[in-house]
């Protein structure tokens, strides 16, 4: 393990000191906002961050292993193809844009749109565990995955406007009481029993141990599934005629 | 059920005379127009024909003729016939029509108002069987700065490459066919938005990637093997709109090529909602040059706008090597029809303007310029480069080079000839050999036109044609539009 400090480097310094550093385990402290970290990687390296990660934390990335004390930006997990980053804090704007694989999780809030697009295929299923609130637009345009909301610690609404606009795959999951009117109509809802939990009990398990959370404080309270009420809701918005 | 008040677009006339009952027609026809009975007897379901011309064509003895079906409404200036039966098609579906190809309105062309320069006495021409003429083209930031090193670049043996069409809105016959000859011509081809088919991993290279709001099939493979990604932010058949690949034509290779389930619907946003700004598509940008290690230019697309050339500033200056900009008449494989027939401006005229504001910054240097949208010969190239481009993006073109008969019907997945659909029994009907040899005949036939105009110009390098409107002139223009183009009018 390389333990070094990030104070002294700009964005691209500390890029360049992360590619050539050839130990599996790296451990940056004195983050401040630098960005682009792991950006398009494609190994299963360890980094521990110390301090707030910058816009596009593990963007396009495929495998890295990040676990983050502290807060990210925005950008964290866009487009990701597989890995796990673990936040131990809030994550700011469009964490896990279009994200296809691999897993998030975050300790506190995440900002607007989160998980917009994600979306799975075969044994790719990306997951995204949010352990207070998630802001406007979360699921938006949903192909595919798993977005959970867990409202630990919060008194913010659950999920802010918009949730789940647009979506056509995948599933939301929300612990506890959330403004209806935040949802977008073409969801269905469904609350579960504890035992109808076996698809997300993993994840919740590992928020669990990763935050070192009660698991069962998680589950005293009661989750509901949002799913698409129509599978192809835009198959009949158009018409084609001879022209 | 009642009878539609829609009459068919297209009468197919049968030469019974000719007929020999071979069921030619019945078999190529994806759209189950022809029909023969258990006595041999030739049937036409006329409503169902697209005027694709697939059966005229194979018909061995010629005996079929699809025409404009004869019916004439009272004649109008204001409701003309097309704006009639569209209003039939919403009014029996309550749909948004769908359409595909490009813009084919009567707007005013500037192309076709543009004439070139040749040399007389004053300026010998040249002659390109006796001398040599450089075509080759760098798309990339050929700016110097301080430091940093060259910048990468892509080199091109001619300034036109093959514009995006993802294989979902493609067959894939039609990639291998211009991943071929793109790759025989020095130049590149694009993925579009539909990631990249394990068949044509091995054409990677000579590919420029795709990124679109979808994000479809992006991983690091496949931004590492490829010659330069684009970011694509629009495109000019539908400025401002997303994508809407229908699960029917989202067969298993496609899903596949997508990294989405089967016959699922694959939808791209609107805008990317990591782009809502140029601070944001800097960062994407950066993100790119990042993750793949500083070593492809990264192009931006975007269609053409009213404020086109303050965006390009805005492109450019956020990082991009290489700005694509799709004019209005740029195809698609399906948009809402009000909106490729209403929306965005000439790319004529958004060269002109973008150019001439690069240049008046300054940053004209930091980004290569390739134009798109309507590009329809080898003097539409070369009017192209002299109004300032560096390169263009080919498309429907290609594909009437691979056999489209420009039905504009894309978004069926029928296509009888092979291009746009994803079924298997069409797909083969393009065969990629006999496709890539097409467009490779067509680009070698446009590189000799183009070396022949510039010969006659008395110009041996494309590079001294770029941005050069002296060799412009415009006939039948206002002095307001020559003042856009930059060009003097004919006479002057």
């Amino acid at each position: 393990m390389t333990i070094f400090s990030a104070v002294d480097y700009e964005d691209h310094e500390l890029l360049q000191i992360l590619d050539e550093t050839p130990q599996e385990e790296i451990e940056v402290r004195d983050l401040n906002g630098q960005r682009y970290i792991a950006c398009g990687w494609k190994n299963s390296k360890k980094l521990i961050l110390r301090g707030t990660a910058g816009n596009n934390l593990g963007a396009f990335a495929e495998g890295p292993q990040i676990v983050v004390y502290g807060n990210g930006q925005e950008g964290v997990a866009n487009t990701m193809s597989d890995g796990q980053i673990v936040l131990h804090g809030r994550v700011g704007d469009i964490a896990g844009y279009g994200m296809r694989g691999g897993s998030l999780f975050v300790k506190g809030n995440a900002g607007y749109r989160l998980g917009i697009h994600m979306k799975a295929y075969q044994d790719k299923n990306p997951v995204i565990v949010v352990g207070s609130s998630a802001g406007a637009f979360a699921g938006e345009y949903m192909a595919g995955g798993t977005i959970i909301v867990l409202g630990l610690d919060s008194n913010r609404d659950l999920i802010g406007p918009y949730c789940g606009t647009g979506m056509y795959g995948g599933a939301i999951y929300l612990r506890g009481n959330f403004p209806e009117h935040n949802l977008a109509a073409n969801l269905s809802q469904e609350i579960l029993s504890i035992h109808e939990l076996s698809d997300i009990m993993p994840y919740l398990e590992a928020f669990a141990q990763y935050f070192e959370y009660p698991l069962e404080n998680i589950l005293e309270t009661p989750f509901t599934r949002l799913k698409v009420l129509v599978d192809r809701p835009f198959a009949h918005l158009y018409t084609g005629f001879v022209s | 059920m009642a009878r539609s008040i829609m009459t068919p677009a297209f009468k197919i006339e049968r030469d019974e005379d000719r007929c020999i009952q071979c069921g030619v027609c019945v078999r190529q026809c994806a759209n189950d127009v022809h029909h023969q009975d258990e006595d041999g007897w030739m049937w036409v379901d006329d409503e169902k024909c697209v005027a694709c011309q697939r059966c005229a064509v194979l018909c061995p003895t010629r005996a079929l003729s699809i025409k404009e079906y004869p019916i004439d409404f009272r004649s109008n200036q204001h409701w003309t016939s097309p704006t009639i039966r569209e209003i039939y098609a919403q009014a029996e579906s309550g749909g948004v029509l769908l359409t595909g190809m490009g813009n084919p309105r009567s707007y005013k062309n500037f192309f076709d108002h543009l004439l070139l320069n040749a040399s007389q006495v004053t300026n010998p021409s040249i002659d390109p069987l006796r001398e040599p003429m450089e075509l080759t083209t760098y798309l990339g930031n050929k700016s110097q700065n301080g430091s940093e090193g060259e910048k990468p670049q892509l080199e091109l043996d001619i300034p036109i490459m093959f514009s995006a069409m993802s294989f979902g809105s493609v067959s894939i016959n039609v990639q291998k066919s211009l991943a071929a000859a793109a790759r025989e011509l020095g130049t590149f081809w694009n993925t579009g938005e539909g990631g990249l088919h394990s068949d044509l991993l091995g054409y990677g290279k000579g590919a420029i990637v795709q990124i679109a709001s979808g994000r479809f099939g992006v991983h690091p493979d496949y931004l590492e093997n490829s010659a330069a990604i684009e970011i694509k932010i629009g495109q000019g058949a539908k400025p401002g709109i997303g994508g809407h690949l229908p699960g029917e034509k989202v067969s298993q290779e496609v899903s596949r090529a997508r990294m989405i389930p089967a016959w699922s619907d694959a939808i791209s946003p609107a805008p990317h909602h990591d782009i809502y700004s140029i601070e944001d598509l800097a960062q994407l940008i950066e993100t790119l040059k990042v993750a793949t290690r500083y070593r492809k230019p990264i192009a931006v697309k975007v269609a053409a706008v009213h404020n086109i050339s303050a965006i390009a500033s805005g492109v450019v200056r956020a990082g991009a090597d290489i700005l694509v900009i799709d004019g209005f008449r740029g195809g698609t494989g399906a948009a809402p029809m009000r909106i490729r027939d209403n929306v965005g401006i000439p790319i004529e005229m958004a060269l002109a303007q973008v150019d001439s504001r690069l240049r008046d910054e300054g940053i004209r240097s930091q980004a290569s310029l390739v134009v798109t949208g309507g590009i329809r010969n080898s003097a539409d190239v070369l009017k192209s480069i002299a109004l300032g481009a560096d390169a263009v993006y080919i498309a429907t073109a290609a594909l009437l080079a691979l056999g489209c008969h420009m039905c504009q019907m894309c978004f069926t997945g029928k296509c009888n000839w092979g291009i746009a659909t994803t079924r298997a029994d069409l797909t083969k009907r393009l065969n990629p050999i006999i496709g890539s040899r097409h467009a490779i005949n067509l680009l070698t036939a446009w590189s000799h036109e183009i070396k022949e105009m510039m010969g006659g110009m008395g110009i041996n390098a494309v590079e001294s044609l770029r941005g050069n409107r002296l060799m412009l002139r415009g006939i039948g223009l206002t002095r307001e539009e020559l003042d856009l183009l930059g060009v003097k009018p004919a006479g002057e």
